[in-house]
């Protein structure tokens, strides 16, 4: 097959069936699913009117004499997110040690674990938020213990992956050496994989601080009872001014973690 | 006295291979020994199974006078140190701490946890980077090393492990030939002022003629010449590189 002076490096000329499978399957399944969740771009069309007006209350002024109450808030919003991150952190070294197949003690241990961390990022941290309000009340407690609960199945996940494709030609050259099943980790199988751990944690503060803004909306802490209940006073003085501070936060921790990446890596 | 015993060793993978067909041999204390083989042979397997890398199906391993299992695995593995084709260092750790990885097996596990090391080791690291020349580089991270510089590195680790044998897998195939002289060199340098066995596979028959004591040839898992460098001649180098399929090939090296 020729198309002008381009040609596919195949034997007989046609494109690899990779590519002929793949824009198929992605085209496949728009056209099935479209219709199911309802994607119907007249009705697209019809409502820009509803959101013009909604976005014209956005130009109010903002109500300055709310702003110590917002800054408490997100604070506490702060905190929540980094709290969760380092209690991740510390859980998720020795659960992915044990979910890693090259690391772990036993076949045995490396499922069960594997089985574990799934169930913790089986539901949303919203979901679990509502679980742990149900269980030790309002207040940002239950917010941590949702978010750190999600994330460390996600960073056990993630360190367990990293550490499973690490070059085995070091692992063998130090274990040549006589060394311990520990040695063996600290020495030739964690420097490896930290580096690109350390990029995911860093991901995941700038993650919980968002999902962070969102618990309070089940009264699990933070300035998302806030926002929630701005909008639904339709309060759109104080809902520019917590959208914007969160705007700031969010884009705040995210150049952060870039610089740090940066350095790292 | 012998370092190592091989006692009709034979390997055969999971697929079917027999990568080793049941082979004796016996390597004596502070000997310089090349081994040298086709793509293939099963040179590395053979390194390999006398540290301990590699299974044997068959067969007894003996390193200084034991044999080889699951108990004393370790501490022979201290007491043969292994030199890898693409040096198998730590790239992110700086050379000091490579060097000091090579005291892994004296050490307790714990302290590793903390990444502390005792400083008689550090005495010994920096003996062993004076000897092969890098004292300079010690703090530098090992990736940022030359290729030569990075097997010198490889050879510092052994030598941190105060062995007896120095089992040596391609040392030399990924360096240009002026570095795999000099690398050689410096093998058979601590061969003799040490007294460590030194056991290499190489591809290069004339790095082999000119530093080894002893030749071993290996083609398709067998032994098929073992000698000194004079004992080698052309017909008997055929017969290492001797292949099924097409000798051809291998009669244009050897002329």
């Amino acid at each position: 097959m020729r198309i002008f002076n381009w040609g596919w490096s195949s034997k007989n000329g046609f494109p690899p069936l990779e590519i002929v499978a793949g824009i198929t399957i992605i085209v496949m399944l728009l056209l099935l699913t479209a219709p199911i969740v309802e994607i119907n771009p007249l009705q697209i069309y019809h409502s820009g009117g509803n959101l013009l007006e909604f976005l014209s209350h956005w130009f109010t002024s903002p109500d300055w004499e709310y702003l110590p109450k917002l800054v408490i808030k997100l604070w506490e919003t702060i905190e929540i997110g980094i709290v969760a991150t380092a209690l991740a952190l510390v859980l998720s070294l020795p659960l992915g040690v044990m979910a890693a197949s090259n690391t772990t003690p036993h076949p045995w241990i490396y499922h069960l674990t594997r089985n574990f961390l799934s169930f913790m990022r089986a539901l949303p941290e919203l979901v679990w938020a509502l679980v742990f309000v149900s269980a030790v009340g309002l207040g940002p407690l239950p917010g941590v213990m949702a978010l750190t609960f999600v994330t460390t199945g996600f960073l056990s996940k993630f360190l367990a992956e990293s550490m499973e494709v690490v070059d085995r030609k070091v692992t063998s050259g130090v274990k040549a050496t006589g060394a311990g099943w520990l040695q063996i980790l600290m020495f030739a199988i964690l420097p490896q994989a930290l580096p690109d751990f350390l990029g995911t944690v860093l991901y995941v503060i700038d993650h919980n601080i968002r999902a962070a803004t969102i618990l309070g909306l089940v009264g699990a802490g933070g300035i998302g009872y806030e926002l929630v209940s701005s909008i639904r006073l339709f309060n759109y003085s104080r809902l520019v001014l917590i959208a914007f501070f969160i705007y700031l936060t969010i884009t705040f921790f995210d150049r952060l973690s870039n610089t740090i990446r940066a350095r790292v890596i | 006295m012998y370092v190592i015993e091989l006692k009709q060793v034979s390997k055969t993978y999971d697929n079917g291979l027999q990568a080793i067909k049941p082979t004796t041999l016996n390597i004596v204390a502070s000997s310089f020994t090349v081994i040298l083989g086709p793509s293939g042979a099963g040179k590395s397997t053979l390194l390999r199974m006398v540290n301990g890398l590699e299974n044997t199906t068959s067969g007894e391993v003996i390193v200084l006078g034991q044999k080889l299992n699951r108990r004393n695995i370790s501490r022979l593995r201290a007491k043969a140190a292994m030199v890898f084709q693409n040096f198998n260092l730590v790239g992110r750790l700086n050379v000091m701490t490579n060097v000091l990885i090579g005291r892994s097996h004296y050490n307790p596990w714990w302290i590793s946890l903390l990444y502390l090391f005792k400083q008689r080791d550090m005495e010994i690291a920096r003996w062993a980077l004076a000897k092969v020349n890098l004292t300079a580089k010690a703090w530098e991270r090992a990736d940022n090393l030359s290729g030569g510089q990075q097997q010198r590195v490889g050879i510092a680790r052994g030598l941190a492990q105060q062995p007896q044998i120095i089992l040596a897998d391609e040392p030399v195939a990924s360096l240009d030939p002026v570095t795999s002289e000099e690398i050689l060199k410096l093998l058979q340098k601590i061969c003799r002022e040490d007294g460590i066995a030194v056991v290499a596979s190489l591809h290069q028959v004339d790095l082999a003629m000119g530093f080894a004591d002893r030749i071993i040839g290996i083609n398709s898992g067998r032994v098929v010449f073992d000698g000194t460098p004079t004992e080698l001649d052309s017909d008997r180098l055929r017969e290492i590189y001797l292949r099924e399929d097409d000798e051809n090939i291998q009669l244009g090296l050897v002329k």
